[in-house]
């Protein structure tokens, strides 16, 4: 199997789908960037594909603001299914010549299998870390 | 007078006795006797020394435990201590081994000048094949310098920073290198692929292909040095309707576990497209 799990895309969505986070635009336009600058593929090609993705677990977390699991499993098999699709046309543009079924069984399923077997520890962690951010916030403002 | 001389057989007698005792002692006669009449002495002391020997732990062993339980935590700090100093030796040793393989590659090359780098990271995407490392511009590093290893090709400089630059693995899909096959006598052209394997195509069918066969780079097209080894031959397609055949390479870098490369400064690739013909309409 060639597929990689994409920890930068995990930590947005799961950072999108916090209820009490409201700057999740901002952390997706510095996570596409980071990673576009790091990848061959041009360094403007994750920002916009991240923000469809988180803009579509933000539209998910308030149809399942009671149950983030189930948002998060969505957004992460759509978001990864987008995000390798959108690489592959890229790729396809720039004169690689890529059999889809190849990468299809190759490199995609893998890696939307990969993102979702880490998406439940993802989660979880992202969770902990916005109650954790957020509870010191709200006792600072307290203060 | 008599009494005098009885005196005397008294004491002569008792001398005699005395030594007859000695020598049946020394001699080992007298073990069983010495045995027998020592042995409740000897239980006696034993009864005496346990119950001392457990009245005092019983009074100590209070002090020694919390002492133990002290030196305990002592030699279990000292023993994580070694283990990360072990871990980390054994690291220094496997980063030392790659060094000297290294350094024997580009010994066997005096007329080649390399520059060591170690892979600090890969490309995010699957579907690309890239590797970064841990040089750039600094350090004399241009775009298309061939990268090397003790192993053999391993890629091409794709993109360069000041302090980093990328590196195009000869696995990648869009890679293609021109090869010599040594047994066979003959370029041909390989390919990476999606899978990160690398292929021979268009080979002609009268060519006989053998797995095994050495592949190593032809110099052809000016990209990279003439005979750096890149693989072996694993496996040929070929069928009688087909005009060319497919060979299977096995590349021998470890490209899965690649950790340090070298890369040639002082070759410089040939930029050959202003030479390729363009359709005007």
């Amino acid at each position: 199997m060639g597929g990689a799990a994409d920890i930068m895309l995990l930590v947005l969505i799961a950072w999108a789908l916090q209820e009490e986070v409201d700057d999740a635009w901002q952390w997706t336009l510095l996570g596409g960037l980071l990673i576009g600058l790091i990848s061959k593929l041009p360094f403007y090609f994750y920002i916009p594909v991240y923000f469809v993705i988180i803009g579509f677990a933000r539209f998910l977390r308030s149809r399942f603001w009671q149950a983030p699991a189930i948002g998060m499993f969505i957004t992460t098999v759509l978001g990864t299914l987008v995000l390798q699709m959108a690489t592959l046309v890229v790729l396809q543009l720039s004169g690689m010549s890529i059999k889809l079924s190849e990468s299809f069984g190759y490199i995609v399923l893998p890696s939307v299998l990969l993102n979702l077997l880490l998406s439940i520890p993802m989660q979880a962690i992202v969770s902990d870390l916005a109650q954790f951010v957020y509870r010191s916030q709200g006792k600072n403002e307290r203060i | 007078m008599n009494q005098q001389i009885n005196r005397n057989w008294q004491l002569i007698v008792f001398f005699l006795v005395v030594v007859g005792i000695m020598a049946m002692a020394l001699s080992g006669y007298l073990n069983p006797l010495v045995k027998a009449a020592t042995s409740p002495f000897i239980g006696i002391q034993r009864w005496i020394s346990t119950r001392y020997t457990a009245i005092v732990e019983f009074i100590t062993v209070p002090k020694d435990a919390a002492s133990l339980r002290q030196e305990n935590e002592n030699l279990k700090a000292e023993v994580s201590q070694l283990q990360t100093q072990v871990i980390e030796l054994q690291q220094q040793v496997n980063e030392a081994q790659i060094i000297y393989s290294l350094l024997d590659f580009a010994q066997n090359r005096p007329e080649n000048t390399y520059v060591a780098a170690s892979v600090i990271g890969r490309d995010p995407s699957p579907f690309l094949q890239y590797v970064i490392i841990d040089h750039g511009s600094d350090s004399g590093i241009k775009h298309g310098m061939p990268v090397v290893n003790q192993d053999g090709l391993v890629g091409r400089i794709d993109a360069v920073t000041a302090n980093a630059a990328r590196i195009q693995l000869i696995t990648d899909a869009g890679s293609s290198v021109n090869i010599h096959l040594r047994n066979a006598g003959v370029d041909a052209v390989m390919s990476g692929s999606l899978t990160g394997d690398i292929n021979l195509d268009m080979v002609s069918t009268d060519i006989t292909l053998e797995a095994g066969d050495l592949v190593i780079t032809s110099g052809l097209g000016g990209n990279y040095p003439p005979d750096v080894v890149i693989g072996q031959v694993v496996s040929v397609r070929k069928t009688e309707t087909d005009l060319f055949q497919t060979a299977s390479v096995q590349p021998s870098v470890d490209f899965a576990n690649l950790q340090a490369v070298l890369i040639i400064t002082n070759f410089k690739p040939v930029d050959t497209s202003p030479l390729i013909p363009t359709t005007t309409p």
